[in-house]
């Protein structure tokens, strides 16, 4: 039987294989319970350059076939990220780190960026454009093509690093704000973050979410976040990295086949700390049955009458 | 923390709106102490999707047994009512932190309000089996709501029966009991769990006699293991995680709304 390769390269950066976390749904807890080294790169949570204490509670509701939250980023900043989260992962696994920033302006993602370039011991940057937990009705950078190309170019100037903008769908057409994003130096996008949405308590007639509004994210997306990947990667020349509502390895190919080059599983981290692994196994099973050998004979392999 | 399959081996209705499960899983039963939690998947199916937290009931490591004791709420545990002996139950645990017995406490009290209840009960064993005094206050809306009253006084707690259909569940009279108990049995600490205004009235009493008190906080939970930040709970040093940080706090450092 011939070795299957499920290596993708983002950037300069080649990945052992295609699977990997949603930023947010990992930390250093789910190393206990998930088989670290098996995966194709560590996203830890996303970072800011100073330290958030998050939205107020309650900050997570389930819906149907998904949940909304509003945690709003709590995080202790990127110098406490530096100085204990990035050892923490490198001194235990030989798998490259995506890290994920947000940041509130251009000078503070250049700011990050710059910090991360000196430090070197990040392997990819994924660009929070798109946290819509934001006030001003959610409103985020990824919203406009102009911001995302903004962001995207100096940021470039910075680093060598592949540059990962990940996307928000709560836009006109993601398309356009995908290609200002390769056009400015991106290597790669993904897509998508989460959906702006509400949930109302009908007994209290208030709004469930302490911050009012959140991200729906889960299986109830999944299928809007297939067209987009889908769409994103007919219109672009670099790597799609899929995100949204991957439960199963049926899922993870289904974005395959859309043309994504990899993808990150989110919120099914929350309820199967170990699913990844067991993803990557059922899309290397998949691979077999259908004779492919490497990843590229998978990805986009749609088939369109 | 451990990913692990259980076997169901009971899951029997208490009373009006409870289920008591007694599940067959070394590897947590093993681990747990008390007041930590396990998280249930509920089904294997997308709805509900999260898995749905409970303390720890009872637990025996020498037969690999654990306990839940969980009330009828939502989608959630209506799936976990229809499981039966036999089915597998997929578990998370255990997880956060536990109750720690003062090693010079010659007493303590426990405090459980409606199905906090079961937070307490493998609390006041221990406590009883290290020789301690222990004063259980067990207080629900109905006296139908209240159980292991007669688990707890067979093994020697003081056991009080408080509902406020009769009235009794005051937090006057809790103060009165705890007062009482406090002056006779010299009780060192205080733990509740299922009452803010109990959780409020121990602080007070804690300041007041100089003891330690602690509460069990419940919330909604995602990941359950302390990464998604979206349980927390307000605290004087900022938000904590209710999963991974508590669900055990000293009422002087959490912020009881």
């Amino acid at each position: 039987m011939k070795e299957i390769d499920l290596s993708v390269k983002i950037g300069n950066v080649v990945l052992k294989n295609p699977v990997m976390p949603a930023s947010g749904t990992f930390g250093i807890e789910s190393c206990e319970v998930c088989e670290v080294e098996k995966l194709g790169a560590i996203v830890p949570k996303s970072v800011t350059l100073h330290p958030r204490d998050g939205n107020p509670p309650p900050r997570i509701v389930e819906t149907v076939g998904g949940m909304l939250n509003s945690v709003g980023i709590q995080n202790k900043g990127l110098q406490h990220f530096l100085d204990f989260i990035i050892p923490f992962y490198k001194e235990r696994y030989d798998v490259p780190l995506m890290t994920s920033i947000s940041a509130y302006s251009i000078d503070e993602f250049k700011q990050m960026v710059q910090m991360l370039q000196e430090d070197g011991r990040t392997d990819l940057i994924e660009l929070n454009v798109s946290c819509p937990n934001l006030k001003a009705g959610g409103k985020a950078f990824g919203m406009s093509s102009e911001d995302t190309y903004s962001i995207v170019k100096s940021v470039r100037e910075i680093t060598d690093k592949p540059l990962i903008p990940k996307l928000t769908p709560n836009v006109t057409d993601i398309t356009t704000i995908a290609s200002a994003a390769e056009e400015a130096g991106a290597d790669a996008v993904s897509l998508t973050n989460t959906y702006i949405g509400m949930a109302i308590d009908v007994h209290s007639r208030k709004p469930k979410l302490g911050n009012i509004i959140g991200g729906l994210s889960g299986p109830a997306i999944k299928p809007i976040s297939v067209r987009m990947v889908w769409q994103v990667a007919q219109k672009v020349s670099i790597p799609v990295i899929g995100i949204g509502g991957i439960q199963s390895w049926e899922d993870a190919v289904e974005y395959f086949l859309a043309g994504a080059s990899a993808i990150q599983v989110g919120t099914y981290n929350f309820v199967n700390p170990n699913g990844m692994i067991e993803i990557l196994k059922g899309i290397e099973g998949y691979m077999q049955q259908h004779g492919m050998l490497s990843m590229k004979e998978l990805i986009g392999s749609l088939e369109i009458e | 923390m451990k990913i692990c399959k259980g076997i169901v081996l009971s899951n029997d209705s208490v009373g009006e709106k409870y289920y008591h499960l007694r599940i067959h899983c070394p590897e947590i039963a093993r681990e747990v102490k008390e007041g930590q939690i396990i998280h249930v998947r509920c089904t294997e199916g997308l709805d509900p999707l999260l898995r749905r937290p409970f303390s720890i009931y009872r637990y025996d490591p020498e037969n690999g047994e654990i306990e839940l004791l969980y009330i009828l709420k939502g989608k959630g545990t209506e799936r976990m009512k229809r499981m039966q002996k036999g089915d597998g139950i997929d578990l998370l645990g255990p997880g956060g932190n536990f109750y720690k017995i003062d090693p010079a406490a010659e007493g303590i009290a426990v405090i459980g309000r409606g199905v906090g209840i079961a937070s307490i009960v493998s609390l006041a064993e221990r406590a009883k089996k290290e020789g301690r005094h222990v004063t259980a206050v067990l207080s629900a809306k109905t006296e139908s709501l209240i159980f292991a009253d007669d688990f707890l006084e067979r093994i020697g707690c003081d056991v009080h029966v408080l509902s406020d259909e009769r009235g009794t569940s005051d937090v006057e009279n809790v103060e009165r009991i705890l007062t009482e108990s406090i002056e006779k049995n010299k009780v060192k600490q205080l733990f509740s769990c299922g009452s803010k205004r109990i959780a409020r009235l121990t602080r007070e009493m804690g300041r007041r006699y100089r003891l330690s008190a602690f509460v069990s906080l419940e919330e909604h939970m995602a990941c359950g293991i302390g990464v998604c930040h979206g349980c927390v709970c307000q605290t004087k040093d900022g938000y904590k995680t209710v999963c991974k940080d508590g669900p055990i706090f000293d009422v002087n450092e959490v912020i009881i709304p």
